[in-house]
């Protein structure tokens, strides 16, 4: 007993610290040693192998990393999904936050308006997407009605791969109330005393956004950047659903909507190639970890806790 | 009251109504379709209102899946699932938000990076961890899923966020009383983050509501089969029985509006609790 | 002080609706797990299908009867489990006793090892697969040896066509060959002033682009049955080029925009019900209301090329498949309950309920099918089921990516953006490395 104590070099007090933070990370820990940490392991083993979900995995080194590079389709959903990743989610984001700001007045009926901008969030995907589907008809469809009105071109949403990808983004603007509740929830947490102090010292509306509304809801930028980061790279169910509904196959016209989650999917599930979709996962595991990493670096400078002085 | 004021104050009602107009309209969709005939559904260019209002759909929906029994399942499944992860998630965003050791920023980093890995390469090792515990064919994998899975990851990163803007000196005098950890995570932070434990809750229940996938894979036995199951049942080889389905996901989207709405009001109460305004 | 009361109550709450909902599941948790003795000293197994709810009723009631025909096993069926859910269990560890299918996964799963050969049990019981419709079988066979059975078929071998807009182009008798159905194609093709699309004769990739089909029109193959794929020869071209000719003539943004506008198959705005579209390839269960003599659909054979009359009757097979997993714990029983489910009675009775064709070639002549006015519009397809042009893919374990590949060549062959032999060279150039491997 007597050795395994000032060895650590560990002082008491780090050490009583050390271990009330365990106790209180407990529950993680056991659930990552328990649930998570096999599959985890196991998927890196396999993405070393040759396997095909029923005979016994065999060892090919490196192979299905090397593959990766010459194949062309791996990359092309590598492509679709940081461009929906870009020009997908970062304007959805802004999206949201406007969406709350809104939400965050004093009007009256305030909680009917809530629950209506959240309603879309709770419809079911297929009755979601089969109604886009409607609205985006290149003939009929709502949306080409209005543009051909104001005599903008119409195209053809669905089936147009250069407009599949956007079709997308339109039909994720709809669904970003969690975002937007969330941003809420942070919202109502800004002191209020803040403001009152601001507008005493004669700042405008757009003043008192920049410097008091954005800092005090960075934290929660914070997390939403990191967690639609770690979403827009897995993007599945959309583009699955999408494909699926407008009777086309995975990937959409000219493969423009096969994402990078579906191809990993579809080797796994359809080709059995689960040694290859494990190399898939790994190598996207570590874009996106290099990618949150950037970000909690950056954090210091942008991301304000009102818990720190 | 000059026309300025008046209109600050309808403007933003107005904007509200428009823009509501455009996040109702899937909803509105699918109400209205649930009375359309079969036939009416799928005029080109689309119809919204229904020229005969018709019942059918709801009685084929309720007839066609034991409506009750699978709403049952899964309400007993989102409850079980909502009440680990918020008795569990806080705790654990306690210790990353508070508790000053060492490594904890590496074991952050590690939990965050369990997302990180898309979830199709290890569901069948998950599947076989639960199949060796002898939990297949029981609500326990999407339980321990919820609690301890992905999502505790998700939970726990959004509490933190929550936790690390309460203020220090709320927590440090505490401290310096000699007030133990525990008891300054339940007596001081805990209230605080109502609005987020909410937020939690309401999240892990819709989701537990909505999975399809898991509760597919887990559940063997008809009797055990959740909503969103039963949903699918609708969509068949050879076409998709549209009325029905349609009432069944207006029913299956009813309960989760309803809650949604009272949650929603939590938020500014949990507010008004706080006092920190 | 009172709100730590209050956030104390929170959690006792919390702590109690813990309890209540573990107790609850307690409760309603475990069922049966696969292949434990049932009542009675009784075998219970376990059936798998991925139909769901109305479409699970055939399989569910044929397994009824067996559970009563005898005493020594009792099949318990689970409907609507996916592709996934099939994988992820055989994969993981508790695989069912028999599984109802895709006849495509037959391939990559028996390849892989997954699906117990059916060789043994053949040999041993003498079993005659010769009763079964050959182009059934052969989609059940993966290097010749036979991995799963039949259970059902589907197949398209017709041209269905909306009557009425064959009378109003005056056309008195339905096209005899390709080359005919493309001019009646053109005939029935119209325009409105600003040079929209308003009605068209055909599609050939409507409603999807078909990578099986066509080519065995023209009498195409996949490969030569010792690993060589052979989708670039020279009938396969044709079949890739002849889909062309549709793109070349009307223009492929023109006929996007106006598919877009078509209503969904099968729905009371279907294109061909509502004469947007004039034909489609014909599959036994589509239109099944609206075929007939004083039905609005008409029925024909499926076109020809002219050259080569030799390939009247042409057409395509997809069968449902069932099959062993080879860690399945009652095998024996399995290959009963299989068995069971070809009894010619039991086969006919399926196909009734299931509106599709039964496996058994003497079942295609059995009264009970061919007499019977409630599958009259079915009848054409009994008698055609029997023709030896049927055929359908070669199983393997690369299918899917087979499949996969001919499809996005398909595609940018038809977007005019290279031509058919490029896209079937290139489709060859990718899989035969892959088929090589295997």
């Amino acid at each position: 007993m007597e050795r395994l104590e000032p060895r650590s070099g560990m002082r008491s007090r780090e050490r009583k610290r050390l271990f009330i933070g365990l106790l209180f990370l407990s529950p993680w820990i056991f659930g990552f040693l328990v649930f998570q940490l096999y599959p985890i392991i196991t998927s890196l083993y396999y993405s070393f192998t040759e396997y095909n979900l029923f005979t016994s995995p065999q060892w090919v080194g490196l192979d299905n990393y090397a593959d990766m590079a010459q194949d062309g389709k791996m990359l092309s959903s590598l492509y679709n999904t940081a461009f929906m990743a870009l020009f997908g989610f970062f304007p959805q984001l802004a999206y949201a936050l406007g969406i709350a700001l809104l939400l965050n007045q004093s009007v009256k009926g305030l909680s009917l308006y809530r629950t209506i901008y959240f309603l879309p969030t709770l419809v079911p995907a297929v009755a979601g997407s089969l109604l886009w589907i409607w609205l985006l008809n290149a003939q009929y469809g709502l949306v080409n009605q209005m543009l051909g009105a104001i005599g903008l071109p119409e195209p053809n949403w669905l089936m147009d791969e250069n407009w599949t990808k956007p079709s997308l983004i339109l039909m994720g603007f709809w669904g970003t109330g969690t975002i937007t509740i969330m941003y809420l929830a942070a919202l109502q947490e800004v002191p209020r005393m803040y403001y009152e102090a601001a507008s005493i010292d004669g700042a405008n509306k757009w003043h008192k956004f920049w410097h008091i509304t954005l800092p005090a809801i960075s934290p929660m930028t914070f997390f939403q950047l990191i967690m639609g980061l770690i979403g827009s790279f897995q993007y599945f169910s959309q583009g699955y659903v999408f494909a699926e509904s407008s009777n086309q196959a995975i990937g959409g016209p000219g493969n423009s909507i096969l994402f990078y989650a579906i191809y990993l999917f579809q080797n796994a599930f359809m080709f059995l190639k689960m040694g290859y979709a494990s190399a898939m996962a790994w190598i996207l595991f570590v874009i996106v970890l290099l990618l949150t990493l950037l970000i909690f670096k950056t954090s210091s400078r942008w991301v304000f806790y009102g818990g720190e002085k | 009251m000059n026309t300025a004021s008046i209109g600050r104050k309808i403007l933003p009602h107005l904007l509200l109504i428009i823009v509501g107009l455009l996040f109702l309209a899937p909803f509105a969709w699918l109400l209205l379709t649930t009375f359309k005939t079969e036939d009416e559904i799928f005029v080109i260019p689309i119809q919204w209102i229904p020229k005969e209002w018709i019942w059918d759909n709801y009685v084929n929906a309720v007839s066609m899946i034991p409506f009750i029994k699978y709403t049952w399942n899964t309400v007993v499944i989102a409850l079980m699932s909502v009440a680990g992860v918020v008795l569990l998630s806080p705790l654990v965003a306690y210790g990353f938000s508070r508790i000053q050791f060492k490594g904890r920023n590496l074991l952050f980093i590690l939990m965050l990076s369990t997302l990180m890995l898309p979830m199709q390469v290890t569901m069948i090792p998950l599947y076989v961890v639960f199949n060796k515990v002898n939990l297949l064919n029981s609500n326990w994998p999407l339980v321990l899923s919820a609690w301890f899975g992905t999502g505790m990851a998700y939970n726990v990163f959004l509490i933190r966020q929550f936790f690390n803007g309460i203020p220090m000196e709320l927590t440090e005098s505490a401290k310096i009383d000699g007030a133990s950890e525990f008891r300054i995570y339940t007596q001081i932070v805990l209230p605080l983050a109502k609005p987020a434990l909410l937020t939690i809750g309401l999240f892990t229940f819709l989701a537990a509501w909505g999975d399809f996938q898991g509760a597919l894979i887990y559940l063997n036995d008809q009797e055990t089969w959740t909503l969103s199951i039963g949903l699918k049942q609708f969509i068949r080889e050879n076409g998709v029985a549209w009325g029905p389905l349609m009432a069944a996901a207006t029913l299956f989207t009813i309960p989760i509006i309803i809650l949604y709405f009272f949650v929603q009001k939590k938020f500014i109460e949990g507010i008004t609790i706080t006092g920190l305004k | 002080m009172k709100r730590h009361y209050r956030k104390k109550t929170f959690h006792v709450m919390l702590l109690l609706l813990l309890a209540f909902t573990t107790v609850l599941s307690a409760c309603s948790g475990a069922g049966g797990t696969a292949g434990k003795p049932g009542e009675g000293g009784k075998v219970e197994i376990q059936l798998w299908s991925s139909a769901t709810a109305e479409n699970a009723k055939p399989i569910e009631n044929a397994i009824a009867k067996f559970n009563e025909s005898q005493d020594d096993i009792v099949v318990k069926t689970l409907s609507n489990q996916d592709h996934q859910k099939q994988l992820t269990a055989i994969s993981g560890g508790s695989a069912p006793d028999i599984i109802v299918t895709q006849w495509n996964n037959i391939g990559p799963w028996s390849a892989a090892g997954a699906v117990q050969s059916l060789e043994e049990f053949i040999k041993r019981d003498g079993y005659d697969t010769s009763q079964i419709i050959p182009a059934a079988l052969d989609r059940m066979k993966v290097n010749h040896e036979i991995f799963g059975l039949p259970i059902s078929m589907s197949m398209a071998n017709k041209l269905f066509y909306n009557k009425q807009a064959f009378e109003e182009a005056g056309l008195t008798a339905p096209p005899e060959t390709l080359e005919e159905l493309f001019a009646y194609a053109k005939k029935l093709t119209k325009k409105d002033a600003k040079g929209n699309i308003t009605q068209m004769g055909f599609i050939p990739d409507y409603p999807w682009i078909d990578n099986v089909f066509w080519p065995i029109i023209f009498n195409g193959s996949w490969d030569d049955g010792s690993g060589k794929l052979t989708a670039n020869q020279e009938a396969n071209v044709k079949a890739i080029d002849y889909q062309m000719n549709y793109y070349r003539e009307f223009g492929q943004e023109s006929i996007d925009k106006f598919k877009s506008g078509m209503g969904g198959l099968e729905t009371p705005q279907d294109p061909i019900l509502t004469g947007k579209l004039s034909m489609i390839i014909g599959w036994e269960n589509w239109y099944v209301e609206h075929r007939g003599e004083d039905k609005e659909v008409g029925v024909a054979p499926f076109p020809y090329p002219a050259a080569n009359p030799e390939l009247k009757g042409s057409g395509m097979v997809s069968p449902i498949a069932m099959f062993i997993p080879s860690k399945a714990k009652h095998q024996d029983e399995a290959w009963k309950v299989m068995q069971y489910l070809l009894g010619e009675d039991v086969q006919i009775e399926y196909s009734i309920e299931f509106g599709s064709i039964p496996v058994l070639t003497k079942a295609l002549d059995n009264p009970k099918l061919t007499e019977n006015q409630e599958v009259k519009e079915l009848w054409d397809y009994y008698e055609s089921a029997k023709n030896p042009n049927l055929k359908g893919f070669p199983n393997s374990i690369y299918i899917n990516e087979y499949l996969q590949t001919l499809n996005e060549e398909t595609e940018k062959a038809l977007k005019g953006q290279i031509t058919a032999q490029e896209a079937m060279d290139n489709v060859v150039n990718k899989m035969q490395p892959i088929a090589d491997k295997k």
